[in-house]
């Protein structure tokens, strides 16, 4: 079902966590304009599950890491709970991720001179709802590979440590830039769970990031971007069990 | 502990061996501040103690004579606070056991113990009991160098009669904390020059001096005031003929001590800052390595929400820790300098008891420095991690777009070099940072090794050229006084004599239209064979009746030239008639300032026909030392002097300090050389672990891959050595300037054998880091390189 961009889901009554207003991002790269996104608007509601699809380079990451208040716009305005987020100097986004905002990246990205362990509580450390660090490794189910280090862990492994790393301080807002990117289909499965478990336990509202259409169907929107435009908004109405996927 | 200090503590570890080496270089810069400025203060202070509880003199006026009581009309000037009278006098002295002579200086000291100017510290035995009889304190080292103890007897010759004097105690004074007999010797020698303290009573029968004394000494309110204070003394003291009015500042002790704590604080403010800026530059090298490795994980914490600042401190606090660690442990190395420099002083300087201590203020100074230094370093680094964007940081790093390098437009030169040249070249124009740091370091250190063993040939040199090239007497015979022609047709009749030549020293004060000096001036016979003068062009220069000849160093003091004008006005209780003298030559000299006529001409502006007091004899072969035996019983010599012993014994003491002084040195630059050769062989390693790896893969062998390092650092070092050598040559010049007093100037001549000693270590010290920077290509790991993104 297709629905206009940026009109408010009246029919879920849901809240509305993040509305983005007209964003624009460019970049001035020698002589050239290279446009990353061009009048994107977006409704995220409260405890949703969000997928963005999209070609490389349509603008996916720059508008999340926009959300997780990484990047700003060149224009537009993105409201967090009607606050606008531009409104915010360097150290309150500090602090506005600090406490909201929970990041997956595709390559983990952990720290490799801390053990799985202690990368999660790097996370929980700055945060003051933050919950165990055992915990949180338990969610992923890596609590035995608590004090191994990055490099000892796979891939897939690493993945769910950094998600454990992104949940810790219980945030209120998971953004995974293609959290499966590099992984293969059981393990991509079993970090995708994580997340599904993640959103249905905490109630954080989870954005993802993929290439892979497949994903859209565990997510109960499904954003598609090209060319730094938001085509179109799919609303799943029921939505597939993670095991079910299959690519 | 926080994760951060977590991460910071296993960052060190990881980069332990780059670590270890900034911490070294903190250490070593530590240890050498802290120590020697500690030596410093530890020999100023027990000096200033020392003077004070003796009361070292302030000023010393000696004459041929003058009633005792004279020190009431002394005292009287204002601004004098105390003058004692005493008698002051050389005599030979004849020890049983030994045959040679040597020289004793006979100080007169109160009967009875009283808190006299220039006191003497009692170390063993104790003060005179009895009255006029010949009991004598001994000076210390004196006694020791002669196996001397309190009990024993030695027989001096004082007015033409043999004394037997006995050994009641030793002592030491503040006069002779640099125990030489005259300025000219530099070197103490202590078991051929003692002091003999005997009570007044004594000196007075055994010197005829009823009443009477030839030496007072005096202190002051402010020593700022003595020079008018002395100039009044000697119109007081006029009628009595005054030889010399010394300011303590140029006391001959006095001075020596001075020289050597001036001395020490340029060490002290010369190789610190050196140290703490090499030091800065690693930190630099290293963390900004570090910051753009991590540029991910920095992204990272910060997408997470910490904060800039706690960022940007963690990387200054890498800097702090390592410079903190490097402080304690420089703080043990200080103590280890102190002692062992200590060690040197206390052979060398006659105190009673020495200070020994280490001071928290120069502990806190150097703490302060490093730290700063350290904080320096780190700040761009610092900096450069507060401005990482998270947003970008944790893209994919794009590939740095790599331009065409300026030697690739010579076609001809860079086809034909090989691919592991062109990637030898490509690098150094894509790190050029690490380049001139890495080139800079080893040009820094060729410096500190050029000058190192350039101070060691310097003092070898001036040495040498003294006793080989002007110096060519084999005995040298100071006589009592001043002699006519028949002490030297004496000495001539003597066995083992081959030739005799008379030499007259007399004090001057030489005066031009803006300057006046006080000065020796050495008559020599014209056609001189034992006391040979050289000019600048290293010729030898013959003496006649008209010359004035003066050596290079007193021409500039004096500002004079060949044919400017001079005003002499003879010292030492002579008749104060001026004479107008030509400078007609110039002559080189490094110890001492020389000035020289012909001996019979100098006698005559004297007044007199013909006077000696100082004769050069040259030996039958190898027959000096019986000569000085047989010289021993002639009356008019009141020392004797063997060549070749004043030889040894300067070369000896002089080398010993300058080789401890290199080797400090030589230690200073292989800190420097090593820490930043292996730094940047380091760094470069790890931001091209990918390439290397590769390389690895392809099929080259560990080895080949450490050649291309290798020889990428041999290369940078042989320019930072051709960079280094000028730089070095510099640094001589200032270590020249800076050692350079009255009484000797180092020659500024660099050999071959320094330059070839300079190009041995520096190749040494660059092999060396490369050999332990080698470990890490063998363990480069090309599954993990290459499996990692960033
Ligand atoms: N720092 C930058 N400078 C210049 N252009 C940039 C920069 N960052 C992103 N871009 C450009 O902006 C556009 C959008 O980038 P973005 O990373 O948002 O795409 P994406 O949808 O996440 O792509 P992918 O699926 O490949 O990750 C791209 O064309 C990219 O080249
Ligand atoms: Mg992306």
């Amino acid at each position: 079902m297709n629905q206009p961009a940026a009109e408010p889901d009246a029919s879920s009554g849901r809240n509305v966590v993040f509305r983005i207003e007209h964003v624009r991002k460019e970049y001035h790269v020698e002589d050239t304009v290279v446009y990353a996104l061009r009048d994107a608007s977006l409704d995220i509601f409260e405890n949703e599950c969000l997928v963005i699809l999209g070609p490389s380079g349509s603008g996916k990451s720059t508008l999340l890491n926009i959300i997780g208040g990484i990047d700003t716009p060149s224009s537009g305005r993105v409201l967090f709970r009607d606050t606008d987020l531009s409104r915010y100097d360097r150290n309150a986004l500090t602090m506005y991720r600090r406490v909201n905002i929970g990041f997956v990246f595709q390559f983990y990205n952990l720290i490799p001179n801390l053990t799985a362990r202690e990368n999660v509580e790097m996370a929980a450390e700055i945060s003051k709802s933050a919950m165990d660090p055992n915990e949180a490794l338990g969610l992923v189910n890596l609590e035995l590979r608590k004090d191994h280090f990055p490099s000892q862990l796979s891939g897939g492994e690493q993945q769910r440590v950094a998600i454990a790393r992104a949940v810790a301080k219980r945030p209120d807002i998971l953004l995974c830039d293609e959290p499966t990117g590099a992984l293969d289909v059981s393990s991509g499965k079993v970090v995708l769970q994580v997340l599904a478990d993640v959103n249905r336990t905490t109630n954080a509202t989870v954005v993802i990031i993929t290439h892979n259409a497949i994903i859209g169907n565990m997510a109960d929107r499904v954003v598609h971007m090209t060319d730094g435009r938001i085509r179109d908004i799919v609303v799943n109405h029921e939505r597939a069990t993670v095991h079910s996927l299959e690519w | 502990m926080t994760i951060l200090t977590r991460k910071l503590l296993r960052d060190i570890w990881r980069a332990r061996g780059q670590s270890f080496a900034i911490a070294m270089l903190v250490c070593a810069g530590t240890s050498e501040y802290v120590g020697v400025a500690s030596v410093q203060r530890n020999l100023q202070l027990t000096r200033d103690e020392y003077y004070a509880d003796c009361r070292m003199a302030n000023f010393f006026i000696s004459l041929a004579r003058a009633p005792r009581s004279v020190a009431d009309d002394l005292r009287e000037i204002p601004g004098v606070r105390n003058v004692q009278g005493r008698i002051v006098k050389d005599v030979n002295l004849g020890i049983e056991g030994y045959e040679e002579s040597r020289t004793g200086r006979i100080i007169s000291l109160p009967d009875v113990r009283a808190p006299v100017i220039n006191d003497i510290v009692l170390i063993t035995g104790r003060y005179f009991e009895h009255r006029s009889t010949s009991e004598i304190i001994l000076s210390h080292a004196f006694a020791t160098a002669n196996k001397l103890k309190i009990g024993d007897t030695i027989t001096a010759s004082i007015n033409n009669r043999q004394h037997t004097l006995h050994i009641v105690g030793t002592g030491m004074s503040p006069e002779y904390v640099y125990m030489i007999r005259s300025a000219q010797e530099l070197i103490p020698n202590p078991d051929r020059f003692g002091v003999l303290w005997v009570s007044q009573t004594f000196a007075e029968q055994s010197f005829a001096m009823q009443g009477a004394c030839n030496d007072f000494v005096g202190t002051v309110e402010r020593p700022a005031e003595i020079d008018r204070i002395l100039n009044t003394a000697s119109s007081v003291l006029a009628p009595y003929g005054v030889f010399a009015k010394t300011n303590r500042k140029d006391q001959t002790s006095s001075f020596f001590l001075a020289n050597e704590i001036r001395v020490l604080g340029i060490a002290t403010a010369i190789i610190p800052p050196i140290f703490m800026g090499v030091t800065a530059l690693v930190l630099v090298v290293l963390l900004n390595r570090m910051v753009r490795h991590e540029r991910t994980q920095i992204g990272v914490m910060k997408a997470f929400g910490y904060s800039d600042a706690s960022v940007a401190a963690h990387y200054v606090w890498f800097a702090l820790v390592l410079g903190l660690a490097g402080c304690l442990a420089g703080y043990f190395g200080g103590v280890l300098v102190v002692k062992w420099v200590m060690q040197i002083y206390i052979r060398v300087f006659q105190f009673p008891t020495f200070r020994m201590d280490i001071y928290p203020i120069i502990m806190l100074q150097s703490a302060v420095l490093t730290m700063v230094c350290a904080a320096a370093g780190a700040f761009g680094a610092a900096r450069q991690a507060a401005r990482i964007e998270p947003a970008i940081a944790i893209r994919a790093e794009a590939p740095k777009y790599s331009r065409r390098i300026f030697l690739e437009r010579f076609n001809l030169i860079w086809g034909s070099l090989s691919f592991s040249s062109k990637m030898i070249a490509r690098n150094m124009a894509r790190y050029k940072f690490r380049a001139v740091f890495t080139l800079s370091g080893v040009a820094m250190s060729t410096a500190m090794l050029l000058m190192g063993w350039f101070l060691m040939d310097a003092v070898n040199y001036m040495i040498d050229f003294q006793f080989s090239q002007t110096q060519l007497e084999d005995v040298r015979v100071l006589l009592n006084g001043e002699q006519g022609k028949d002490t030297y047709h004496d000495l001539q009749r003597l066995s083992d004599v081959k030739a005799v030549e008379p030499v007259l020293q007399y004090p001057f004060e030489a005066r031009t239209n803006w300057r006046k000096k006080e000065i020796a001036i050495v008559g020599i016979p014209a056609q001189s064979t034992l006391w040979r003068l050289i000019d600048t062009q290293g010729n030898r220069v013959e003496i006649d009746k008209h010359d004035f000849v003066l050596d290079e160093r007193l021409a500039e003091q004096l500002g004079v030239q060949p044919g400017d004008e001079l005003v002499l006005k003879p010292l030492m209780g002579r008749v104060p008639k001026e004479r107008r003298v030509h400078v007609t030559k110039i002559v080189k000299q490094y110890l001492g300032m020389g000035s020289y006529m012909e001996i019979e001409a100098l006698s005559r502006v004297l007044d007199e026909p013909f006077a000696m007091n100082t004769a050069l004899i040259r030996s039958e072969w190898q027959r000096a030392r019986e000569l000085d035996k047989g010289l021993r019983d002639v009356a008019a010599i009141a020392s004797v002097r063997i060549k070749e012993d004043s030889h040894a014994n300067l070369k000896k003491s002089l080398g010993e300090s300058m080789r401890a002084v290199n080797v400090i040195i030589l230690g200073f630059a292989a800190a420097i050389a090593f820490a930043i050769i292996y730094n940047s062989t380091i760094v470069s390693l790890t931001e091209r672990h990918r390439e290397l790896a590769a390389l690895r893969v392809m099929g080259y062998l560990p080895s080949e891959v450490g050649r291309l390092i290798y020889n990428e650092n041999l290369l940078l070092s042989a320019i930072g050595f051709v960079v280094g050598i000028p730089l070095g040559i510099g640094l001589c010049g200032l270590i020249v300037m800076a050692y350079e007093n009255d009484l000797f100037r180092l020659p500024f001549k660099i050999g071959l054998r320094a330059y070839a000693l300079t190009i041995l270590t520096t190749f040494c010290f660059v092999t060396v880091a490369n050999l332990a920077a080698r470990r890490k290509i063998l363990q480069l790991d090309m599954v993990e390189a290459l499996k990692m993104r960033d």
